[in-house]
This record gives structure tokens, sequence and C-alpha cells, in this order.
């Protein structure tokens, strides 16, 4: 990509925190959005700088905003509270109970566990790590590489556990 | 033609083993690597007498010009000190030493050790350790003495298998703390077992999720304890009063993509407990954390699910 250009990631984030931030994050992004403002002149891509309208206003007021997308359409983004995205809090899954033998469920059937006396704040929506990729299977023929004595045999699966020998 | 290579060897206390995907000569390259891990080793360990650590901790209060390694270490350490709020804390050392734990874990004696009875050990405070990074120099509090056991294996790792990503994929095991760089062909990420804590091989994994790019760390008190002056022990030393944690988890495992980060989150994890130390990870930016308990409940977070859900599509 050439320099200077957008990508959809970094469009999408910097429309992100516009819209879930105050006006004074508002303000913060548009300094950031006039610092990417600075494009090369012959460029064919519709990017969203040089097209972003921003209405800065007292402090705690809701400011509309337009977006271009890509395409050169331009989305006008409500102002309202109400529009900024809530993602759930997270939650606890009790994968085993107290007592039961054997290894915690893979479900994800979710039995929720409520800590006692304890709130638990939201995240902030920009801090939500992605789901992991779906696996596929398991790998082919491994060549095992020996070590200088006296060394271990491999452990057929890679495994987490508190260290030992 | 890609091949998929391991290799398992011992190193600072714990086995090693080292995946790594290549159509280089990967036999080569694998064979490097204890070589590496053994110059780590040789600075950063307490247990040998000529380590650079040890010489650090022998200059306590004085400023120490050290290597890359030691500066890089310490500094990461210290950083694991301040997002754990010091629930982590490298200045445990002395504390260590006074719970009996004085010589490497394959060498502690099995059955009650004799050591001296001693008052409880106050831990300096995580923030008196300096650091110059552009002098490499090092300052301990006066009287302090360093540990990297917490983090020294995770940043290990880390170092391994970013050599090794210039050849492929790989997955660095460093006694349970895991690093993964890239995934293995045609797949989505590592697949790693979660061990039941405590138990021998052969027993069924708490869980199994899957990881790519990223690191994955496990602790307990389910390992490293022992009894001395007819009083049980571990290794997971509480800074805030000096002795074994007294807690209700018995292991705690992090997915975090800082692999020191990971393994100084599952210290305080353990430290808080199960109610607070829940509490405490879900206000953290990286909050994929699974518990167990020392009742035998299981507890993990959503984020940690979805690793554990990607695999259970297959």
């Amino acid at each position: 990509m050439p320099p200077g250009k957008l990508n959809t990631t970094k469009r999408f984030a910097v429309r992100l925190s516009l819209v879930t931030g105050s006006t004074l994050a508002t303000i913060v992004g548009a300094q950031s959005l006039a610092s990417l403002n600075k494009l090369p002149a012959a460029t064919s891509d519709p990017v969203l700088p040089a097209a972003v309208d921003l209405q800065t206003q007292a402090m705690g007021t809701a400011v509309p905003i337009q977006i271009v997308g890509d395409d050169g359409q331009r989305v006008s983004i409500p102002a309202s509270p109400a529009a900024i995205p809530v993602h759930a809090a997270p939650v606890i899954t009790i994968l085993r109970h107290p007592g039961q033998a054997g290894a915690g469920s893979q479900s994800g059937q979710a039995q929720t566990y409520v800590p006692s006396n304890v709130g638990i704040k939201p995240p902030d929506p920009v801090q939500l790590a992605a789901p992991a990729p779906v696996i596929v299977q398991a790998p082919g023929e491994t060549i095992y590489v020996p070590a200088a004595a006296p060394a271990p045999a491999p452990v057929p699966q890679p495994s987490t556990r508190s260290s030992r020998r | 033609m890609t091949r998929q290579y391991v290799t398992a060897f011992y190193a600072m206390g714990s086995q090693f083993n080292v995946w790594l995907e290549t159509s280089a000569d990967g036999e080569a390259i694998l064979q490097q690597v204890p070589a590496w891990v053994e110059k780590v080793e040789a600075q950063l360990s307490r247990f040998r007498p000529e380590s650079e650590l040890i010489r650090l901790n022998a200059r306590s209060g004085r400023w120490v010009e050290v290597s890359d390694i030691l500066l890089q270490a310490v500094t990461k350490a210290r950083h694991a000190a301040q997002l754990t709020g010091g629930l982590y804390n490298p200045l445990i050392l002395p504390a260590l030493l006074a719970a009996g734990y004085t010589r490497s874990f394959v060498e502690m004696p099995a059955g009650d050790m004799r050591i001296p009875d001693l008052p409880p050990v106050t831990v300096p405070h995580w923030q008196s350790i300096e650091v110059r990074p552009r002098q490499r120099a090092i300052r301990l509090p006066a009287s302090a003495q360093i540990d990297l056991g917490g983090t020294g294996k995770g940043w290990t790792a880390a170092q391994i298998a970013d050599r090794l990503r210039a050849y492929g994929p790989c997955l660095v095991d460093a006694g349970g703390d895991l690093v993964a760089r890239g995934k293995p062909q045609d797949q989505a990420g590592w697949v790693i077992d979660v061990a039941e804590p405590g138990q021998a091989e052969g027993i069924p994994p708490v869980a199994s999720v899957v990881v790519t790019d990223t690191a994955i760390a496990t602790s307990g008190i389910d390992y490293r304890r022992w009894v001395a002056n007819g009083k049980p022990q571990h290794h997971l030393i509480d800074p805030r009063t000096g002795q074994p944690a007294v807690t209700d988890v018995l292991s705690a495992t992090v997915i975090h993509p800082d692999a020191a980060l990971a393994e100084g989150y599952t210290k305080a994890l353990i430290l808080l407990g199960r109610d607070a130390g829940l509490d405490w990870i879900l206000r953290q930016p990286q909050r994929a954390a699974l518990i167990v308990c020392t009742d035998g409940a299981v507890l993990a977070t959503s984020d940690f699910q979805s690793h554990m859900t990607a695999l259970s599509t297959v």
C-alpha cells in the first residue's frame, strides 16, 4: 500500500473513535484526521480526512459527524448518545463446578458466574479483543530434532501448565 | 517443502519444547535453540553463581552497568509490576529464600525442611527499581535482591520465538509458558491444552485453546511447593505480606500478546484470589483468563472462551 493512504482498518478505527468519544475526544479525533489529511494530490481512492466535516462545540455537547466512505458516499453519524454502540459486559463462565471431575466444558454452554459484592465495569468497546479464528485440524508428520543429552522426549501436544520438569 | 520440526531440552529448571514449521533446514535451526536459551539463563539465573543477576544483586544500592539481556528482562519485569499494581514484584528474592526456596526446585529435598525461623520479609516497592536505558544501568534499592523467575521464562520464550519466526511459524514452550508466532500450515492456529493442575501426564486437559501470534502462560501453587519447619510453602510470594500467597486459586492461565505480561497477570490472579482476581482481570485491556480453584471449580472469561470456542468448531 502506498505510504500515506489509509486502509480499511484505519478508517474504521477513526470512525469508531469519533462516534464513541466525548466532545474532547472528537476534537482529538479531528486533530488526528487533520494530520492524516496530508495526502498526495493525485490519489484515486476517496479517503476520509479531506471529507470529514466536524463542528466543534462546547464540552459535553454531541457533535454531528459526516464521514465519506470508500465509495465517496457521505454518511451522517448521529450525534445522539443512543447511537454510541454499547457492548455487553464480559461474563465469567463456569466450566466446571466445585467437586466435579473431568475436563471443563468446551461447548461454551455458559453458566454465568457472578462474584459476590463485586461490580464489574463494562470494558471500553475499543478494548475488546477480536475472537480467535476457526482452527482446522492437527498438523501432519512432525520431525523430532534431538537436543544434546540428557534430553527429554518432546510433549506430544503443546500444553500450558505451572512450570515443572 | 515445509515440514514441522520439534525439539525438547531442559533449561531454567524446566522442560522446553519448540515447534517450527519451515522449508529451511529445521534440524539445524532447532539445534541452535538450547544455546540461545543457555545464553539467557547464564545472565538471568539466580542459581548460577557467575550470572549477571547475581552480580547485580550483590551491588544493590549502586548503579550497575548491565548487558542488553538483563536490561530488557528487568525492564519487562518492572513493566509487569506496574501493570499489576505491584502484585507481581521481582524484588521477592529475600522472601523466597526465607520461605526455603534456596536452590533450584529439582534439588529441593523431599519432606520437611529445617530453615531458620525468620520474621516476615518486607518486599520493597517495585518502583524502587531504577533503570537508565541509555546508560544500560540498573540500580536496586539497598539490600534488595531481584528474582526474574516470575517473568523470565515467558520473556525468554518470546526472544526465541521472535528469532525463529524468520524461518517460519513457531511455538516455543518454556516450561508451560508458550509463545506462538504465526500458525501451522492450513490451520487457524496452534492448539494448546490447559493442563489439569497438579496432575501427572495423561490426564485430560482442563480446556484447549487456539492461539496465534500471542502468548499463553500458567502459574500455580500446585507444583512448586514444599514443607519447611512443618509449614506448607510455595513459590508464589505475596509482596504485600512477604509470605507465600494465601489464595483459593490453584492455577491461573492468561492469554496475552506479551508473554512476560501474561506471566505477571497469572501471579496477580492467584494473589488476588477468585473473586477479586476475576474482577481485576476484567478491568484490563487484555482479559483472557482461566482459573482453576482449590475447590476444583474452573472459570474462564469470555475472551478466553473465544479461544476455546474456535476449537469446538472443528
